[in-house]
């Protein structure tokens, strides 16, 4: 048999850029090469028959998850069930370096750098490398100036890296493939992307125009969103007669409009108020389940991390710090407990101290810091032996645990 | 369709502030008044006539012309999309932006345009002046893209000035005086042929002429059929090797990028 040709059904091609794919059938004795190519037609250059299954690895990763349906060009379906695992985003090695301009402050330092400038470099991001899955709802997080917002633009191909590979859908952002583009949306914080002076809604047909979303599916869209968010008296308003948290929403919404399957959100819920920002994390999370969309999100709000995100990757300096389960790194901090008494009379303080250290003694109120597993001792000990009005045990908070990340550079 | 959306919303934008519109008209009205002013007092003392009213319907036409066919998209590029991050919003969307922001300005080109006919007309009735306009049918559908290919001119031109920014974050200075060697090279000031014979020629071989000296004069019947094509001609070259300039500056332009305050 010779050269068979297969091609990719256009939902899932869409997905695959030029290159080189290695393909071997499942009993690992024929290799296939496959040229995959942005038209639709997919070249299978050497092989001995076309096989029932085939599992693909090498295109650029091993860590598959995307199923793909092949066909014979013929039309005849020859595999359903052909699996070709992509990350959705895949970093490695990123770095983005700056060339900062810096000067003395007062007028000689101006004077000083009329005639030579000097510059530093910054490292806003150096070298990191993650993967992130279809469907994964990742929070992102540093303190100020960490680099996660360069990250994110890197991500969406706002701008270019100094070095290091990125890779979103199959596609390298900086090429702004107008097909990348239609899958991808980024949301910051506080940032206008509607039309200042007009109303939200007028911004939102003309991106139907520009994502070609069909009249019914703009309808029924709009009124997802703004039934889910509570927009409808909103969208009639001109966008700079809204509030910060009106406005969110309204960006929020017009960035979902075309259901993209990557969402980078950047400081989404930044300024709002406690209500609003429990509506905004709730419809992130709906958004995430129903679509099974990619969300990589950056906040400062622990709250948000918290209950949206069971991975995090923590970043500072522009390094890697943290890549994995938010409860691993909770646990980890966590081995050790405070306890708070409040006795019912004042106890002196060498005879509690026998029982465990203290950390704070106020005569009635002590608190003690312990081993996570001596908790159950302690407390029963105390009890037992005294007469306590109040007895509360606590967890570091989790803005403790990352602050402590940040300041001691390791997890 | 997306591109009458966007001309639609602009000027939905542009009547929302109604009188911002009118107040940059007046800049170049007054412009040319105060020359139109100057001539009639030199044309007056040597007693000649006939000049007189082909130069009023020469700056006439220049003002309209100038508001229609001059692009203005430097400093909204340069400061606000490039210096200040704006560029964000055009780069994460599926669209050209060459093209995004041609169609964002053109109705501000449009409706300026329109203002200036009526003032333009109404100064005429009041000074009795004698605007003279020949376009034969046969000279008309050319004309048109005369005017067409002198806006694409200006736009790319002004872009490009534009994106400099990508390079030298504070363009300010260059852009105004890139506008006054413009205004002089494209018969803002004179008509061409009034210019010393140096001017005249570094007029010619500067992409200016096409976007304000032609347009103006050929409204006014000076060019055979075979002169408008050859102005045409010139035009499509100039916008082609402009265009080449300004899609390497973008490619590379780009790579400068920091998205900085956004």
């Amino acid at each position: 048999m010779g050269s068979p040709i297969i091609f990719i059904k256009s939902v899932e091609q869409s997905r695959l850029r030029s290159g080189l794919v290695l393909g071997s059938s499942p009993s690992g004795l024929t290799n296939y090469f496959y040229q995959v190519g942005r038209a639709v037609p997919i070249k299978i250059g050497v092989g001995s028959g076309f096989p029932d299954k085939l599992s693909l690895s090498g295109f650029t990763d091993s860590n598959p998850h995307r199923l793909l349906t092949v066909r014979k060009l013929s039309g005849q379906r020859v595999n359903s069930g052909l699996t070709l695992r992509m990350h959705t985003i895949k970093i490695s090695h990123l770095s983005k370096h700056f060339r900062i301009y810096k000067k003395a402050p007062g007028l000689i330092g101006s004077f000083r750098s009329f005639f030579k400038r000097e510059y530093e470099l910054s490292k806003a991001v150096d070298d990191i490398s993650f993967s992130i899955e279809q469907g994964e709802l990742v929070g992102f997080i540093g303190p100020n100036g960490a680099g996660k917002t360069t990250t994110l633009k890197c991500l969406s191909g706002l701008i270019y890296p100094s070095s290091g590979s990125v890779e979103v859908l199959g596609y390298t952002p900086f090429e702004r493939n107008h097909a990348f583009l239609k899958q991808i949306a980024l949301v910051m914080g506080q940032k206008n992307q509607l039309w200042w002076d007009l109303p939200a809604l007028d911004s939102f047909l003309l991106y139907k125009e520009i994502y070609d979303i069909s009249d019914a599916d703009f309808k029924k869209t709009v009124a997802d969103l703004s039934d889910l968010m509570g927009l409808h008296d909103n969208l009639t308003v001109q966008v700079r007669k809204l509030s910060l948290g009106q406005r969110m929403k309204c960006e929020l919404a017009a960035q979902l409009l075309h259901k993209p399957k990557i969402l980078f959100l950047d400081e989404p819920t930044i300024g709002l108020d406690l209500v609003v920002q429990q509506r905004m994390r709730s419809f992130i999370k709906e958004y995430n389940k129903k679509h099974t969309s990619t969300i990589l999100l950056t906040s400062h709000y622990m709250d948000d991390v918290k209950e949206l995100c069971k991975r995090v990757i923590i970043i500072n300096h522009g390094k890697l710090l943290y890549d994995g389960k938010l409860s691993d790194i909770i646990s980890k901090h966590t081995q050790r407990k405070k306890i708070t008494v409040m006795f019912e009379y004042p106890v002196e303080r060498v005879s509690l101290e026998k029982i465990a250290p203290i950390v704070s003694y106020e005569g009635e109120r002590v608190v003690f810091e312990v081993e996570k597993d001596t908790t159950a001792t302690l407390t029963n000990n105390l009890l037992s032996h005294y007469q306590v009005r109040d007895l509360t045990i606590e967890e570091p908070q989790i803005e403790e645990i990352i602050a402590k990340v940040f300041s001691s550079q390791t997890v | 369709m997306k591109w009458f959306r966007i001309i639609g919303l602009q000027f939905e934008e542009i009547l929302e502030y109604k009188l911002k519109s009118l107040v940059w008209l007046l800049l170049p009205v007054m412009n040319n008044l105060t020359l139109i002013l100057f001539w009639t007092g030199a044309v007056f003392q040597k007693g000649e006539q006939t000049p007189l009213n082909s130069l009023t319907t020469y700056y006439f036409l220049m003002t309209i012309c100038g508001l229609f066919l001059s692009s203005h998209v430097e400093y909204e590029v340069s400061e606000l999309h490039i210096k200040r991050g704006g560029l964000i919003n055009y780069l994460l969307k599926p669209i050209s932006y060459y093209w995004m922001q041609l169609f964002e300005e053109l109705p501000h080109r449009v409706l300026q345009a329109f203002y200036a006919v009526l003032i333009v007309g109404c100064i005429a009735v009041v000074t009795k002046s004698n605007l003279t306009l020949i376009i034969r049918p046969e000279t008309f559908p050319l004309i048109v893209s005369i005017f067409i290919m002198g806006y694409l001119l200006s736009y790319t031109i002004k872009l490009s000035l534009a994106f400099l920014a990508f390079w030298i974050k504070e363009i300010g200075g260059i852009s105004e005086l890139f506008m006054i060697v413009s205004i002089i090279f494209s018969g803002g000031l004179l008509p061409i042929p009034l210019y010393p014979e140096v001017l005249k020629n570094i007029a010619h071989s500067l992409p200016f002429i096409y976007v304000g000296y032609f347009p103006v004069t050929s409204i006014q019947g000076l060019y055979s059929v075979e002169a408008l094509l050859h102005i045409l001609g010139m035009q499509i070259v100039w916008y082609m090797g402009i265009l080449a300039v300004n899609r390497i500056m973008w490619v590379y332009g780009l790579r400068q990028f920091t998205a900085v305050g956004q």
